[in-house]
């Protein structure tokens, strides 16, 4: 029996005052796709990076086919022939496909062409081994996102791995090109590379693994068969409890008046005619792939983009919103997806930022009622059951799912009575996720219309009263709960 | 499961993150530096710790001191004013133009509402028509100082007829000289601003994220008209002090004023990429700067040789905190 392409051997690593790993150990096979999953802080990313040899372990090993190496850092990486598709993807997007694939390798070093026609013929090989559609020479900038995951597996495959570590990369994929995604994945197992797939999304995880080891609080909790474990097991080895899926289901409610309406609503060069309504105590689902502009609706009703046409009414009175300010004195709440671009200050501290939506209502005379702020900011905290060490704590410092905590904590402080929520979960650990559904839910309960958008549709299919669907820039068809047929409705994205 | 249920179960989470309470404060290393470069100077020169001696050192940095709040202001918001030097020459100069009539009141009236006036102007063109304020204030500090000489015919003035004028250098407000007394309140004033007003979340939140800002309700754009124009003021404010000092208005005077008020903002703990800084901080940098340049007359030391020992005190100081964010990311 030969040795495993890339095994780790009882690594720990500690940080002041934490230990991050303790006695890891895990192995790929050629062939195999193993998964690593495990809540926010369990330790992945920590394991990953000395994987990478940007961190060195305390303790422990990694050998590749049962030779120790040493990494000092990714350029190590790559020469054991380990390579990385990262989460968040490091592309230079005014250079071409084929100048991304070999950027700071363009000097010969073994003879090889490196000239631009070498460069273009070489990426179009690697394009063609995973038989996908690409120009190598595209401006990287022109490319949508899943195009720019392929060619960070082209930069990977570039360096003839014989293992490519993936972390997390569908988080910005939906479910579309996450299938193409999983697809050339199979290819690279085909052809007898390890991989090594870290992801929160578990529905992938299944549809893709070989086996999958769970860590939780630095620890191996164990490795399994993929087939051999349910998807409840398998969250229940994650967060060291028993998994109740019913916290994230969807409650019976009455459903009010209604409470926003757009009419015909067109931004140039996004949508157009779009309408639709929403009642008190209903949540409401925009459902559609990438590029289906539902995104620029909730920013145009926000005041965050013009609007050229169309009107808005709330509570049946025609409105003017040109700014988020106005949108907000109209009791409009918007929960951006993208939370340290949109919507947090990731150095102002949790108590600043749950704060900003309500500064009004804290003042007396302009001053700060600093009493009145830490009470809201202690009990937003504790409502939404938020890990922070103070209020004081910056948010940059925060796991993804307490951030998000903190996105819906500020506009929960705002009561508003509409709630535009885009992508409450992305990049957010099971728990979290559970708990942000039930928050929902409730704010709905009590009477808030939500107008949700989520790029699984399944999130969509739990949590929706009704669902739209758009496809390029139009509202195509409308579902009720009775209704709802995940095929019937991805089938309306494309049709 | 209800919320509570689970909290009880929820651990802290352990990923890699430094402390909070790990590192020194930032304002508490400024402080320290402050002390041990006043303890040199005791070492050094007898009778250094003596009251007139901080006189001379508050008076030496009172302008530039106020002028630099108005700068940290700006650089929180994720701006920066270049033409803090022109808006004090030039309001100045206005201000010396109605020194016949001998109101103090046109005179003072005239030197602020110009400030205010610049201030304006670089506000709009930077937060509402979108110019880079980098290349506003540029050209608003070529322009003011251009205009200052035409209106004077770069002749100086001498503001010697306007009591309260000379009041604003050589008067006593509160038992302290008028520019100590300036700096020290209307920093106390800006701390409360920037601390205890709800001004101050707006301020660092534009600076920090502006997009985060606007969509969570704050009027950004109004916020950095704001802060231009509380700069506008105070840099003629300072220019006011310092023509009053030396009863001499001047259409040439505070070369480099703008870097100087830079290098104290950022040597204070204010990222020019906005969203951090402090009032305080920008004060406990004045008073190092002041004293180090101090220090460095007594010893006679030449002032070319005392510009680079500034600027390198300002590398000391400034390049662990910036040591530290790279750790902590």
């Amino acid at each position: 029996m030969t040795a495993p392409l890339l095994q780790v051997q009882d690594v720990s690593r500690s940080f002041p005052g934490v230990k991050a790993l303790s006695d890891v150990s895990f192995s790929v096979e050629a062939g195999e796709v193993h998964a690593l999953v495990g809540e926010n802080g369990a330790g992945k990313s920590t394991l990953l990076s000395i994987m990478n040899g940007l961190l060195q372990p305390d303790e422990g090993q990694i050998l590749a086919e049962g030779e120790p190496l040493t990494l000092g850092g990714p350029a190590d990486a790559i020469a054991h022939r380990l390579a990385m598709v990262h989460q968040e993807l490091v592309l230079c997007p005014n250079l071409t496909v084929a100048e991304n694939v070999f950027l700071g390798r363009e000097t010969a070093a073994n003879g090889e062409s490196r000239s631009n026609q070498g460069v273009v013929a070489r990426t179009q090989a690697l394009i063609d081994e995973i038989k996908v559609d690409l120009d190598p020479n595209a401006l990287v900038g022109d490319l949508s996102l899943n195009e720019r995951q392929i060619v960070e597996i082209c930069r990977a495959l570039s360096s003839r791995p014989k293992v490519i570590v993936f972390d997390e990369p569908t988080a910005s994929l939906d479910d579309e090109q996450t299938e193409h995604l999983l697809e050339i994945i199979r290819k690279l197992r085909q052809s007898g590379l390890g991989i090594v797939y870290v992801s929160h999304r578990l529905s992938e995880i299944f549809a893709i693994s070989d086996r999958i080891t769970v860590l939780r609080d630095g620890k191996v909790v164990g490795t399994t068969r993929a087939e051999g474990i349910t998807e409840q097991k398998l969250v229940s080895m994650m967060v060291g409890r028993e998994y109740d899926p019913s916290s994230m289901s969807y409650r019976e409610r009455n459903l009010g008046e209604v409470a926003l309406e757009a009419i015909n609503l067109t931004s140039k060069g996004h949508f157009a005619g779009v309408s639709f309504r929403v009642r008190k105590g209903e949540i409401l689902g925009i459902a559609g792939l990438l590029g289906c502009q539902r995104e620029a609706v909730v920013r145009a009703i926000f005041g965050a983009l013009p609007v050229h046409a169309g009107s808005i009414e709330i509570h049946g009175k025609p409105v003017r919103i040109g700014s988020p300010r106005q949108a907000i004195d109209h009791g409009i709440s918007f929960m951006p997806a993208d939370r340290k671009d949109e919507g947090l200050v990731l150095d102002m501290s949790v108590e600043d930022n749950l704060c900003l939506t309500v500064l009004d209502s804290l003042s007396a005379g302009g001053l700060l009622r600093s009493g009145k702020r830490r009470d809201l900011t202690r009990s937003l905290i504790a409502r939404l059951a938020t890990k922070v060490s103070s209020r004081k704590q910056p948010v940059r410092g925060l796991s993804g799912g307490n951030q998000q905590k903190v996105v819906i904590g500020k506009w929960l402080a705002r009561k508003g009575d509409i709630v535009i929520a885009e992508d409450p979960t992305r990049g957010v650990d099971i728990g979290a996720k559970a708990e942000i559904w039930s928050v929902l839910q409730e704010m709905a309960s009590e009477g808030k219309a939500i107008i949700l958008i989520a790029s699984e549709l399944e999130e969509l299919l739990g949590a929706c009263d009704r669902i739209i669907a758009m496809n390029r820039g139009r509202v195509t068809s409308e579902y009720l709960r009775k209704d709802f047929d995940a095929e019937a409705i991805a089938h309306s994205f494309v049709a | 499961m209800g919320l509570a249920e689970q909290s009880t179960i929820q651990r802290v989470e352990n990923r890699p993150r430094l402390p909070d309470r790990l590192v020194v404060g930032p304002d508490a290393i400024r402080a320290a530096v402050l002390i041990v470069l006043l303890a040199a100077g005791a070492l050094l020169t007898p009778g250094y710790l003596s009251l007139e001696n901080f006189r001379i050192l508050l008076m030496s940095v009172a302008a530039v001191g106020i002028v630099a709040y108005g700068m940290t202001l700006v650089v929180i918001s994720g701006e920066i004013d270049l033409a803090v030097a022109g808006t004090a020459v030039l309001s100045a100069i206005v201000g010396a133009t109605l020194l016949d009539t001998g109101s103090p009141v046109l005179v003072i009236g005239a030197t602020l509402v110009t400030g205010l006036a610049i201030g304006l102007v670089n506000g709009v063109l930077t937060a509402f028509v979108g110019i880079p304020s980098l290349i506003v204030t540029l050209a608003m500090l070529g322009i003011s100082r251009a205009v200052a000489n035409i209106i004077s015919r770069g002749q100086a003035s001498y503001p010697d007829s306007v009591a309260a004028y000379l009041w604003f250098g050589n008067g006593k407000l509160l038992g302290l000289p008028t520019p100590i007394a300036l700096l020290l309140s209307i920093g106390a004033l800006m701390v409360v601003l920037t601390r205890f007003t709800t001004f101050g979340p707006a301020l660092y939140a534009t600076g920090g994220n502006t997009k985060a800002a606007v969509l969570s309700g704050i009027r950004a754009r109004s916020v950095k008209l704001s802060v231009f124009m509380i700069c506008g003021v105070l840099a003629a404010t300072g220019g006011m002090i310092e023509s009053a000092r030396l009863s001499y208005i001047n259409p040439a005077a505070f070369a480099g004023l703008e870097l100087e008020a830079l290098a104290i903002t950022v040597l204070g703990g204010a990222a020019l990429a906005g969203g951090s800084g402090s009032i305080l901080g920008t004060l406990l940098a004045a008073l190092i700067i002041g004293v180090v340049n101090n220090l460095l007359n007594q010893l006679g030391v030449s002032l070319y040789t005392q510009r680079v020992v500034t600027a390198l005190v300002i590398l000391a100081v400034v390049l662990p905190g910036y040591k530290r964010r790279q750790i902590a990311k």
